[in-house]
Protein backbone atom coordinates (compact mmCIF):
# COMPACT_ATOMS: atom_id res chain seq x y z
CA UNK A 1 0.00 0.00 0.00
CA UNK A 2 1.36 3.40 -0.97
CA UNK A 3 2.10 5.44 2.13
CA UNK A 4 0.11 8.62 2.68
CA UNK A 5 3.05 11.00 2.53
CA UNK A 6 4.27 9.70 -0.84
CA UNK A 7 0.88 10.36 -2.33
CA UNK A 8 0.73 13.84 -0.86
CA UNK A 9 4.20 14.80 -2.02
CA UNK A 10 3.58 13.39 -5.49
CA UNK A 11 0.55 15.61 -5.66
CA UNK A 12 2.72 18.57 -4.62
CA UNK A 13 5.15 17.72 -7.41
CA UNK A 14 2.37 18.04 -9.96
CA UNK A 15 1.03 21.17 -8.38
CA UNK A 16 4.16 23.20 -7.60
CA UNK A 17 7.25 21.82 -9.33
CA UNK A 18 6.91 23.90 -12.53
CA UNK A 19 6.65 27.11 -10.60
CA UNK A 20 9.53 26.04 -8.36
CA UNK A 21 11.64 25.29 -11.41
CA UNK A 22 10.98 28.74 -12.92
CA UNK A 23 11.84 30.38 -9.61
CA UNK A 24 15.05 28.37 -9.31
CA UNK A 25 16.01 29.02 -12.90
CA UNK A 26 15.78 32.78 -12.50
CA UNK A 27 18.02 32.61 -9.48
CA UNK A 28 20.57 30.22 -10.95
CA UNK A 29 20.27 30.56 -14.76
CA UNK A 30 21.51 26.99 -15.08
CA UNK A 31 18.90 24.43 -16.20
CA UNK A 32 20.61 21.38 -14.74
CA UNK A 33 21.26 23.06 -11.42
CA UNK A 34 17.66 24.29 -11.30
CA UNK A 35 16.31 20.79 -11.94
CA UNK A 36 18.63 19.28 -9.32
CA UNK A 37 17.69 21.81 -6.70
CA UNK A 38 13.96 21.25 -7.21
CA UNK A 39 14.43 17.46 -7.11
CA UNK A 40 16.45 17.72 -3.90
CA UNK A 41 13.82 19.96 -2.39
CA UNK A 42 11.17 17.28 -2.82
CA UNK A 43 13.52 14.62 -1.48
CA UNK A 44 14.16 16.78 1.56
CA UNK A 45 10.43 17.34 1.94
CA UNK A 46 9.89 13.59 1.89
CA UNK A 47 12.52 13.03 4.56
CA UNK A 48 11.35 15.73 6.89
CA UNK A 49 7.64 15.41 6.16
CA UNK A 50 6.88 14.81 9.81
CA UNK A 51 8.17 18.28 10.66
CA UNK A 52 5.71 19.89 8.23
CA UNK A 53 2.58 19.24 10.29
CA UNK A 54 0.52 21.56 8.10
CA UNK A 55 1.71 24.65 10.00
CA UNK A 56 2.12 26.73 6.84
CA UNK A 57 0.87 26.12 3.34
CA UNK A 58 2.73 23.38 1.42
CA UNK A 59 3.82 25.96 -1.12
CA UNK A 60 5.40 28.20 1.54
CA UNK A 61 7.16 25.25 3.12
CA UNK A 62 8.49 23.92 -0.20
CA UNK A 63 9.70 27.34 -1.32
CA UNK A 64 11.45 27.84 1.98
CA UNK A 65 13.40 24.60 1.50
CA UNK A 66 14.05 25.56 -2.12
CA UNK A 67 15.42 28.96 -1.11
CA UNK A 68 17.86 27.36 1.31
CA UNK A 69 19.12 24.96 -1.32
CA UNK A 70 19.59 27.77 -3.84
CA UNK A 71 21.51 29.71 -1.21
CA UNK A 72 23.73 26.68 -0.55
CA UNK A 73 24.37 26.38 -4.26
CA UNK A 74 25.57 29.97 -4.54
CA UNK A 75 27.70 29.67 -1.41
CA UNK A 76 29.33 26.61 -2.89
CA UNK A 77 29.96 28.29 -6.23
CA UNK A 78 31.39 31.32 -4.53
CA UNK A 79 33.85 29.21 -2.57
CA UNK A 80 35.06 27.25 -5.57
CA UNK A 81 38.49 28.17 -6.91
CA UNK A 82 38.20 30.33 -9.98
CA UNK A 83 38.20 28.20 -13.09
CA UNK A 84 39.76 29.32 -16.32
CA UNK A 85 37.26 31.60 -17.94
CA UNK A 86 36.14 30.56 -21.41
CA UNK A 87 35.90 34.19 -22.44
CA UNK A 88 38.72 35.98 -20.61
CA UNK A 89 37.54 39.25 -22.10
CA UNK A 90 34.49 39.15 -19.87
CA UNK A 91 36.45 39.12 -16.64
CA UNK A 92 36.86 42.84 -15.96
CA UNK A 93 39.40 44.26 -13.59
CA UNK A 94 39.24 47.76 -12.14
CA UNK A 95 41.76 48.85 -14.79
CA UNK A 96 39.19 48.32 -17.47
CA UNK A 97 37.01 51.05 -16.04
CA UNK A 98 39.56 53.52 -14.65
CA UNK A 99 42.97 54.81 -15.73
CA UNK A 100 46.08 55.20 -13.55
CA UNK A 101 44.91 58.51 -12.15
CA UNK A 102 41.59 57.01 -11.12
CA UNK A 103 39.49 58.76 -13.76
CA UNK A 104 36.93 57.00 -15.91
CA UNK A 105 38.31 55.58 -19.13
CA UNK A 106 36.65 57.16 -22.15
CA UNK A 107 34.83 53.99 -23.20
CA UNK A 108 33.58 53.23 -19.66
CA UNK A 109 32.50 56.73 -18.75
CA UNK A 110 28.80 56.83 -17.72
CA UNK A 111 26.74 59.09 -19.94
CA UNK A 112 23.14 60.07 -19.36
CA UNK A 113 20.49 57.33 -19.60
CA UNK A 114 17.36 59.00 -20.91
CA UNK A 115 14.96 56.10 -20.48
CA UNK A 116 14.22 55.53 -16.81
CA UNK A 117 10.91 53.64 -16.95
CA UNK A 118 12.54 50.31 -17.65
CA UNK A 119 11.83 48.40 -14.45
CA UNK A 120 8.53 46.94 -15.72
CA UNK A 121 9.77 46.42 -19.25
CA UNK A 122 10.02 42.69 -20.00
CA UNK A 123 12.63 43.11 -22.72
CA UNK A 124 14.81 45.18 -20.44
CA UNK A 125 14.58 42.51 -17.76
CA UNK A 126 15.56 39.89 -20.32
CA UNK A 127 18.65 41.94 -21.24
CA UNK A 128 19.46 42.34 -17.54
CA UNK A 129 19.25 38.59 -17.01
CA UNK A 130 21.52 38.00 -19.97
CA UNK A 131 24.02 40.51 -18.57
CA UNK A 132 23.88 38.68 -15.23
CA UNK A 133 24.59 35.42 -17.00
CA UNK A 134 27.73 36.92 -18.54
CA UNK A 135 29.24 37.82 -15.18
CA UNK A 136 32.12 35.73 -13.90
CA UNK A 137 30.66 32.94 -11.77
CA UNK A 138 31.85 34.33 -8.42
CA UNK A 139 30.36 37.75 -9.10
CA UNK A 140 27.07 36.29 -10.25
CA UNK A 141 26.87 34.28 -7.04
CA UNK A 142 27.66 37.39 -4.99
CA UNK A 143 24.81 39.25 -6.67
CA UNK A 144 22.39 36.38 -6.20
CA UNK A 145 23.30 36.01 -2.55
CA UNK A 146 22.79 39.70 -1.94
CA UNK A 147 19.41 39.94 -3.60
CA UNK A 148 17.96 36.62 -2.51
CA UNK A 149 15.12 37.45 -0.19
CA UNK A 150 15.84 37.80 3.46
CA UNK A 151 19.61 37.40 3.38
CA UNK A 152 21.55 40.13 5.16
CA UNK A 153 24.88 41.39 3.79
CA UNK A 154 26.77 40.83 7.02
CA UNK A 155 25.29 37.37 7.31
CA UNK A 156 26.58 36.58 3.83
CA UNK A 157 30.08 37.75 4.73
CA UNK A 158 30.13 35.60 7.83
CA UNK A 159 28.95 32.58 5.91
CA UNK A 160 31.58 33.01 3.20
CA UNK A 161 34.29 33.77 5.76
CA UNK A 162 35.33 37.01 4.05
CA UNK A 163 35.25 40.54 5.32
CA UNK A 164 32.15 42.60 4.47
CA UNK A 165 34.53 44.97 2.67
CA UNK A 166 35.62 42.17 0.35
CA UNK A 167 32.05 41.30 -0.40
CA UNK A 168 31.08 44.88 -1.23
CA UNK A 169 34.13 45.15 -3.48
CA UNK A 170 33.02 42.19 -5.53
CA UNK A 171 29.47 43.50 -5.63
CA UNK A 172 30.83 46.87 -6.79
CA UNK A 173 32.83 45.30 -9.63
CA UNK A 174 29.81 43.28 -10.67
CA UNK A 175 27.73 46.46 -10.75
CA UNK A 176 30.38 48.23 -12.87
CA UNK A 177 30.26 45.44 -15.39
CA UNK A 178 26.48 45.19 -15.37
CA UNK A 179 26.31 48.90 -16.05
CA UNK A 180 28.55 48.60 -19.09
CA UNK A 181 26.57 45.61 -20.37
CA UNK A 182 23.24 47.42 -20.01
CA UNK A 183 24.73 50.56 -21.50
CA UNK A 184 25.88 48.68 -24.59
CA UNK A 185 22.90 46.39 -25.03
CA UNK A 186 19.99 48.55 -24.00
CA UNK A 187 20.54 52.25 -23.58
CA UNK A 188 22.82 52.79 -26.52
CA UNK A 189 21.07 50.60 -29.08
CA UNK B 1 45.66 71.77 -7.88
CA UNK B 2 47.74 71.89 -4.67
CA UNK B 3 48.53 68.80 -2.63
CA UNK B 4 45.95 69.53 0.07
CA UNK B 5 43.15 69.80 -2.47
CA UNK B 6 44.37 66.65 -4.19
CA UNK B 7 44.15 64.82 -0.88
CA UNK B 8 40.61 66.07 -0.30
CA UNK B 9 39.33 65.34 -3.77
CA UNK B 10 38.16 61.86 -4.51
CA UNK B 11 39.19 60.14 -7.71
CA UNK B 12 36.31 58.83 -9.82
CA UNK B 13 37.45 55.32 -8.98
CA UNK B 14 37.07 56.02 -5.26
CA UNK B 15 33.85 57.92 -5.78
CA UNK B 16 32.26 55.08 -7.72
CA UNK B 17 33.25 52.63 -4.96
CA UNK B 18 31.75 54.94 -2.34
CA UNK B 19 28.55 55.25 -4.36
CA UNK B 20 28.02 51.51 -4.23
CA UNK B 21 29.10 51.32 -0.60
CA UNK B 22 26.49 54.01 0.14
CA UNK B 23 23.79 52.02 -1.63
CA UNK B 24 24.62 48.69 -0.02
CA UNK B 25 26.06 49.24 3.42
CA UNK B 26 26.10 52.97 4.12
CA UNK B 27 28.92 55.50 4.41
CA UNK B 28 30.04 57.82 7.21
CA UNK B 29 29.61 61.57 7.24
CA UNK B 30 33.12 62.32 6.06
CA UNK B 31 32.65 60.03 3.08
CA UNK B 32 29.23 61.54 2.38
CA UNK B 33 30.61 65.06 2.19
CA UNK B 34 33.51 64.09 -0.06
CA UNK B 35 31.19 62.16 -2.34
CA UNK B 36 28.71 65.00 -2.51
CA UNK B 37 31.33 67.50 -3.65
CA UNK B 38 32.72 65.06 -6.18
CA UNK B 39 29.37 64.27 -7.82
CA UNK B 40 28.51 67.97 -7.87
CA UNK B 41 31.46 68.52 -10.15
CA UNK B 42 31.65 65.23 -12.04
CA UNK B 43 28.78 64.40 -14.38
CA UNK B 44 30.14 60.91 -15.06
CA UNK B 45 29.98 59.93 -11.39
CA UNK B 46 26.67 61.70 -10.96
CA UNK B 47 25.38 59.51 -13.80
CA UNK B 48 26.95 56.46 -12.20
CA UNK B 49 25.08 57.15 -8.98
CA UNK B 50 21.73 57.31 -10.79
CA UNK B 51 22.50 54.25 -12.87
CA UNK B 52 23.78 52.09 -10.04
CA UNK B 53 20.64 52.94 -8.05
CA UNK B 54 18.50 51.97 -11.03
CA UNK B 55 20.35 48.67 -11.44
CA UNK B 56 19.85 48.00 -7.74
CA UNK B 57 16.09 48.48 -8.10
CA UNK B 58 16.03 46.32 -11.22
CA UNK B 59 17.90 43.50 -9.45
CA UNK B 60 15.49 43.64 -6.51
CA UNK B 61 12.62 43.46 -8.98
CA UNK B 62 13.85 40.32 -10.71
CA UNK B 63 13.93 38.59 -7.37
CA UNK B 64 10.59 39.86 -6.19
CA UNK B 65 8.60 38.30 -9.01
CA UNK B 66 8.19 34.57 -8.60
CA UNK B 67 5.99 33.86 -11.56
CA UNK B 68 7.45 35.46 -14.67
CA UNK B 69 6.51 32.95 -17.27
CA UNK B 70 7.29 34.99 -20.36
CA UNK B 71 10.71 33.57 -20.96
CA UNK B 72 11.15 30.31 -22.92
CA UNK B 73 14.14 29.12 -20.96
CA UNK B 74 12.16 29.39 -17.77
CA UNK B 75 10.06 26.34 -18.72
CA UNK B 76 11.22 23.03 -17.23
CA UNK B 77 12.79 20.50 -19.58
CA UNK B 78 11.08 17.38 -20.92
CA UNK B 79 10.33 14.67 -18.39
CA UNK B 80 11.10 16.96 -15.46
CA UNK B 81 8.16 15.87 -13.33
CA UNK B 82 8.64 12.18 -14.13
CA UNK B 83 12.24 12.31 -13.02
CA UNK B 84 11.31 13.83 -9.69
CA UNK B 85 8.67 11.19 -9.05
CA UNK B 86 11.13 8.46 -9.98
CA UNK B 87 13.62 9.80 -7.46
CA UNK B 88 10.97 9.93 -4.79
CA UNK B 89 10.03 6.30 -5.32
CA UNK B 90 13.56 5.01 -4.74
Amino acid sequence: MVSGKNEIITQWVHEYSNEMYRYAWFKMTNREAAEDVVQNTFLAALHSFSSFEGKSSPKTWLFSILNHKILDYHREKYRMPVQVELNPGNDFQDDDFFDESGSWRKEARPTHWGEQNVLDNLDFNAVLRECLRLLPAKWFSAIQLKYLQGVDGNEISQELDITPANFWQILHRAKLQLRVCLDTNWFKS
Amino acid sequence: MNKLMQKMMLSCKKAAALIDKKIHSGINRDEKVKLYFHTMMCSACSNYEKQSTLIDKALKGTHASQSESHHDHAEPPEGFIDRIIQKLEK
